[in-house]
């Protein structure tokens, strides 16, 4: 087990170099001049010129890629073009906020997502099934942003009772984390009724039940534990997909993370860090997905055989099979 | 009376059998019915709207929806219900063609890599690069180095969408390849873009409608998230996304502004997803009866 984690540790390397190639030849071939952006149209081309060179903007394509994966090498993302410090100590400290709010909302949208996601499916067909599963695809319909300028209008504009924007106080965090949340929730719970669905009908739990069983313990130790892989590989998505999410969420109410610090820099062109962000949000979401695989193996324990098997011969092939095995 | 009902099952074709099983969902019927009605608003935009999308009124500046205005009007007092009937060409065209790009992409990709072993290595190690960066941060890094257009902004969306289908395409070919009458149709000499275009293609369509109605609901909220952060349509163009950014800045006076753009995405992908659903359902064959 231990090799496989070594394994996938080490698989996410060249995935990282990946990612920073492929975005760094799309943001290559983008139109505007860093320099005129960040020196204003009127500086002398001595000054451009230097820029360039402190920055690292001079060469061809190829020199530029070589010291980019030379940096990275080092742990060093360059420079940022705005305000020419290091992109890494600024991303760390944008990355906390955005982990802290990704971390609540997944967190509620767990709890909403299997809670209803168990009621629908107990009750299929019944009042609450029909009412959560209308809900919860509305939920999915609606566009993250606009979930969050219609929890400002009510709470902020018409109730007044939370702050619109910020970060910091806990009365800040409500509505960005419901935001970001309750789009989870909806994907959670329509992956836990049909799966909870598909494992109450099994022969199992009417065995359970002939016995005589306690019925919260037959949903939860018998019917959740054997409906869970799913479950799993949705909340494993819906992590990323929360990074992503941040994005929006974070321009709608002011929050200095990760995803404004994206799209301000996108606006400014300043590439550097725009780069900066995506590798370190392909590699936050490696690791998820790492962890999400090894949560399977607590789960069933047959997935754990499988990695090890997978694991024995040095062989990625195999082993990438076997995660995507994992991945559904 | 058996030999009848065989006769009638014999009649059905597989679309016919489709909807025999969609009609049955009723969500999905009203989905597809409002599908419908944006799709006909869309055609006939120009005649529909009772104003143009551009026509401002520096008179009738910030109305609360009324009779003359049902959906109000903005800071400029252009009329918002004109604004969305010319608005909803953009969305349902964008959804439309960059699902559109990314079924020929990944279709090709797909099947090439389920049909020629020596690729699927190179092909399907490359989509799981693309895949490990979200969706919209690549469809963000596409529309910046293109420059944000319609068409840009559709081919983002739909290239960032691409690595997905390849997969569905790939494991519904490889489930397919193996059957005998593709093994027959080789037998007798197909060569093999016969045997993929006669064979396999139309039988490996069915996850892929549903993939592809479902990603069009996801193309849409991508296309107006990526206008609304700036890097999509741009105003004056009615873009429902865009709509909402501008309309963000009067949330506190004008709350039609920020309210009716969204709803107007949120009805046209519930439809979307409503139908995906229905139609998942009835091509899914477990669930034939």
């Amino acid at each position: 087990m231990l090799k496989f984690i070594i394994k996938r540790l080490l698989w996410i390397i060249p995935v990282l170099f990946g990612v920073a190639i492929i975005v760094f030849t799309i943001l290559y071939f983008s139109p505007g001049d860093p320099a005129l952006q960040a020196l204003g149209d009127n500086a002398s081309p001595e000054a451009i010129e230097a820029f360039n060179k402190d920055m690292g903007l001079d060469g061809t394509y190829f020199d530029r890629l070589v010291r980019l994966v030379t940096g990275l090498c080092k742990g060093d993302l360059g420079k940022s073009y705005k305000t020419r410090t290091p992109v890494i100590n600024e991303l760390v400290t944008k990355f906390k906020v955005t982990l802290r709010i990704s971390a609540y909302a997944i967190i509620l949208g767990i709890i909403l997502g299997i809670f209803f996601g168990i009621i629908s499916a107990l009750y299929q067909n019944s009042i609450w099934d029909t009412l959560s599963t209308g809900v919860a695809l509305f939920g999915i319909s609606m566009p993250m942003f606009w979930q969050g300028l219609m929890l400002i209008l009510l709470f902020s504009v018409i109730l007044n009772w939370l702050p619109p924007s910020g970060y910091g106080t806990w009365q800040q965090m409500i509505m960005p984390v419901v935001a970001l949340g309750v789009n989870s929730s909806a994907t959670i719970m329509r992956t836990t009724r049909s799966s909870m669905l598909e494992v109450m009908r099994q022969d199992y739990i009417r065995t359970a039940k002939a016995k005589g069983q306690k019925f919260s313990t037959i949903v939860i130790r018998h019917a959740l534990h054997n409906a869970m892989i799913p479950i799993i590989t949705v909340i494993g998505l819906q992590l990323s997909a929360l990074l992503a999410g941040s994005i929006v969420t974070e321009v709608i109410f002011s929050i200095s993370g990760v995803g404004r610090y994206l799209v301000d820099s996108m606006t400014a062109r300043d590439y550097a860090a725009v780069q900066g962000c995506v590798i370190l949000i392909a590699f936050v979401s490696a690791i998820l997905n790492l962890i999400v695989d090894i949560i399977y193996t607590f789960i069933d324990p047959r997935m754990k055989t499988m990695y090890e098997s997978a694991g024995v011969k040095l062989n990625p092939k195999k082993l990438a099979k076997a995660a995507e095995v994992s991945n559904g | 009376m058996a030999k009848k009902t065989r006769d009638k099952n014999q009649h059905h074709s597989m679309v016919g059998e489709v909807w025999h099983q969609f009609k049955k969902n009723r969500n999905a019927v009203i989905g597809l019915i409002v599908l419908c009605i944006f799709i006909i608003i869309a055609v006939f935009a120009p005649v529909i709207a009772p104003y143009g999308y551009d026509d401002q009124d520096a008179t009738h500046t910030k109305i609360a929806p009324c009779r003359e205005y049902p959906f109000g009007t903005d800071n400029l007092g252009r009329d918002v219900l004109s604004r969305i009937i010319h608005g909803s060409r953009y969305s349902l065209m964008i959804g439309f063609l960059a699902v559109t790009i990314s079924i020929i992409a990944g279709g090709i990709l797909g099947v090439l890599a389920a049909f020629y072993p020596k690729l699927d290595n190179i092909i399907m190690r490359t989509m799981d690069l693309f895949m490990a960066i979200p969706q919209m941060l690549l469809a963000m890094c596409i529309v910046a180095a293109l420059g944000s257009s319609l068409f840009n902004l559709m081919l983002a969306v739909g290239l960032s969408s691409t690595p997905q289908f390849a997969r569905v395409v790939r494991a519904s070919v490889l489930s397919t390849r193996g059957q005998e009458y593709v093994e027959a149709a080789r037998a007798i000499g197909g060569s093999d873009f016969n045997v993929i275009v006669r064979h396999i293609i139309p039988n490996s369509l069915a996850p892929l409608i549903v993939q592809a109605t479902l990603s069009m609901a996801r193309a849409i909220i991508s296309a107006s998230a990526l206008s609304f952060l700036g890097f999509g349509i741009q105003a004056p163009k009615p873009e429902w996304g865009a709509m909402l950014s501008a309309g963000r800045k009067y949330i506190r006076q004008c709350w039609w502004l920020t309210v009716i753009p969204g709803l107007a995405i949120m009805v046209v992908v519930y439809a979307l997803n409503v139908v995906g659903d229905g139609l998942r359902d009835s091509l899914d064959p477990r669930l034939k009866k």
